[in-house]
Parts: C-alpha cells; structure tokens; sequence
C-alpha cells in the first residue's frame, strides 16, 4: 500500500479513538522526526524533546486532524514549529555566532561507520563531520530548514514552500544562496 | 571563450532548471572552461557532503516514552482543559466556596443578631403582628425591619457573590501558550475558551440560585 495512504489510514484510525493505531504512527515516522530536528538544532536532548512534543501534539489534535493534505506534511509543519519554538527561547542564551558550538556537542556525535577506522581516519572523519555541522548551524534558520528538507527529504520547491510558508520561488532563492554558502565552507575539503 | 556564467545559472543548470537553448549554452561553455566545472563539482560535492552530517539514533524507548506521556497526561478535551487551566480552576472553585462560606457565616451572624434582639423588642408587638399575618407571611425581615433597632455592634456583612473575574486572567494564559495555534490549535483553544464561558455561566446560576435558597 501506498506508504501516504497508511499513515492516512493510522491517523483515521487513531482520530476515531484507537490509540493502539498510534505506536503505529510513531513508529513509522520517529527517525525522520528525531533527525530532522537533530539536524535543526544540532543537540540530541533538545531533538529528542522535539520529536516526543511533536506526537504529543499530534495525538492532542487528533480528533480535529483532516485527511485533506498528506501526513507528513503536518507532521513536518509540526516539527519545524516546534524546533523554531526552542531556537526562540535559547536565543538569549547561545552565541550570535551561529558556527560556535561547544566541541562536546560537534565531536559527540556518532558516526555512523560500521568499520573501525583508524585513528588518523576517525580524526578525518570527526573533523569533516564537525565542519559539515558548522556549515549547516551556519546557515539563517529558515535557509537551514530548506536544505534539510530538501537534501534529507528530498522535497520539491513546492512541498519546501508549502512547510515554510512561502513561495517556491523564495525556496529557490534560498536554496541557491545556502549552496554558494555551503561550497565556500566545505571548499577546501573537497577532493577537486 | 564566451564569459563564465553566474552562480545562480550554473546552479539552475545543476537543477536542470534552465530553458533548452540556456542549458545548451550552459553546457557548451562548461565544457571549455575549466574553471566552471571546477565550480559545478564544488557545488555538486558540498550539497553531497552534506551526508556526513550523520544523524545519531533514537533509543529503543522512544516510542513507549511518548505513550506513556500521553497516558499520564490524559489528553481528552476535558482533561486537557483541567491541565491547563488546573490553577485557575482550583483558585475560582476555592473563591467561589469561600464566596458561598461568607455568605452562610455573615446570614447565620445576622440570624444570631436577630435572635438576640428577639428579647429586646416588644412581645406584644409580635404576637400582634403574628396573629394579625397569614403565617407565610411571617418571614423574620417583614416583622423586624419595621421595627426600631437598637444599637448594637455593627453584623456581619453579608457577601454578595462577586462573579470572580476568571476570564480575563484564563484567556491570555491559554493565549500564550499556543504560539503555534494557526496550525493545529485554533479549535482546541476555541472550544477551551467556550468552556470557560460556559463555567462562569453555571458559576453566576449557582450564585443566584444560593442567594435565592438563603434569601427565602
Ligand atoms: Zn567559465
């Protein structure tokens, strides 16, 4: 079955007061949820945080929830507010300087590297990662949701425009001025 | 060799989202230009690079902690209006018992007064009044307001019920809260809001419907 057409039929089901149909639902979509959140922010606790709100809010709307758009649509409206809503209130609290990140937070990360690699390669990889955070915490907050959804979703102009509130045209534009931003940052580590 | 194109037209020839004839163009300059390509590659790697952004893992109790919070949250309607509103309602239901023990203290404080001003007033006056009377006309204010009273300590006041100002304190906090509300809340706050109404309504009835039980 189409997968749209399942998380219609979870979030149908789930509408109607089955809330065994919503593990379902969670199931299906926490990962994408967790990530893209992860990404966002670039902190684990405050993207764990996000994506349970997220299926918190979702479940306390759920009798008002129309089958009129796609699933993910709202779900990743959702998660973007809710991400924007906790870049507001640390606002106060971080640099103003985007790309300045406590090195705990950029070199904790996992890796996702099923081989051991040595250490001269780990320390590659630890400092292309950290440099590949940098470039997108650098990125305006809306520019950054756009390279998300478009690099990691793979959402046309039109879906961007439609999570972003604006026009596919504007999401061009912002695409195209965070990948001549993205290039001269990552520049000097690419192979060319 | 022609001039090199902008970034903005090497990227929209990257997304294949130039015209026919300007993607030929495009193409015919990339493949004299070494410095252009260059540019393409750089734009084409660093939007791959992106993949080693590598997203950690959500634990194996996500999901059970996510039930588990809507369990202990409780999220029908009614409940989810309790949580919110939890303070409020406790502080109006505590004003309001308060309102209905003051009015019960300050009428038994002036049926005590009465009473022992009974003693004071002339008998024969009330016998009079009370043989002259239908007997459901003998209702303690009738007889006694006509009469002189001496002076005594000033009673009780006897409270009115005040309708407790719950709304405008309820609304901006239910307002402030749903900062995200043009998407999913406007419903849920509406409803809440109407619920609120409703309460100071029953609220005002009960009030009345008191006075009219003491009153009588
Ligand atoms: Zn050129």
């Amino acid at each position: 079955m189409d997968p749209a057409q399942v998380d219609i039929d979870l979030m149908s089901r789930v509408a109607q007061g089955e809330e065994s149909a919503f593990p379902q639902l969670v199931e299906r979509h926490k990962t994408r949820v967790f990530q893209l959140a992860w990404r966002f922010l670039g902190e684990r606790t405050e993207a764990e945080d996000v994506a349970q709100e997220v299926f918190v809010k979702i479940y306390q709307v759920r009798t008002s929830w129309q089958p009129s758009a796609k699933f993910t649509t709202w779900l990743f409206a959702i998660t973007r507010n809710t991400c924007l809503k906790i870049l507001e209130r640390r606002r106060p609290m971080v640099s103003l300087d985007a790309n300045v990140r406590s090195g705990d937070e950029t070199f904790g990360r996992q890796l996702a590297d099923a081989n051991m690699p040595t250490p001269a390669e780990k320390a590659f990889k630890d400092e292309e990662a950290a440099l590949v955070r940098a470039a997108i915490d650098g990125l305006p907050a809306q520019q950054r949701m756009a390279v998300l959804l478009s690099r990691f979703e793979e959402m046309s102009y039109d879906e961007i425009a439609l999570q972003l509130q604006t026009t596919p045209k504007a999401v061009k534009s912002m695409l195209h001025r965070a990948k001549v931003d993205l290039k001269k940052k990552l520049r000097n580590f690419l192979c060319i | 060799m022609n001039t090199c194109p902008a970034q903005e037209e090497l990227l929209e020839f990257l997304d294949n989202d130039l015209s026919p004839q300007d993607n030929v163009r495009i193409q015919a300059h990339v493949e004299g230009c070494a410095r252009c390509r260059a540019e393409l590659a750089a734009f084409r790697l660093s939007w791959q690079m992106l993949d080693k952004d590598v997203a950690p893992v959500l634990g194996p109790g996500f999901t059970d902690a996510v039930m588990s919070r809507l369990r202990q949250e409780d999220f029908p309607i009614s409940k989810q209006l309790k949580n919110r509103l939890g303070p409020v309602l406790w502080l109006s239901l505590g004003a309001f018992m308060l309102t209905g023990i003051l009015i019960v203290v300050g009428l038994s404080g002036r049926q005590n007064i009465e009473a022992s001003l009974r003693p004071a007033v002339e008998p024969s006056r009330q016998e009079e009044a009370r043989q002259a009377l239908p007997l459901e006309a003998m209702e303690p204010e009738n007889s006694f307001d006509e009469l002189p009273l001496p002076e005594v300590a000033e009673p009780a006041p006897v409270m009115m019920p005040v309708p407790i100002p719950v709304a405008p304190v309820v609304l901006p906090f239910l307002a402030q809260t749903d900062s995200d509300r043009e998407i999913i809340e406007d419903l849920d706050l509406f409803e809440k809001m109407e619920m609120v109404q409703k309460m100071e309504l029953l609220k005002d009835i009960d009030a009345v419907e008191v006075m009219e039980e003491i009153a009588s």
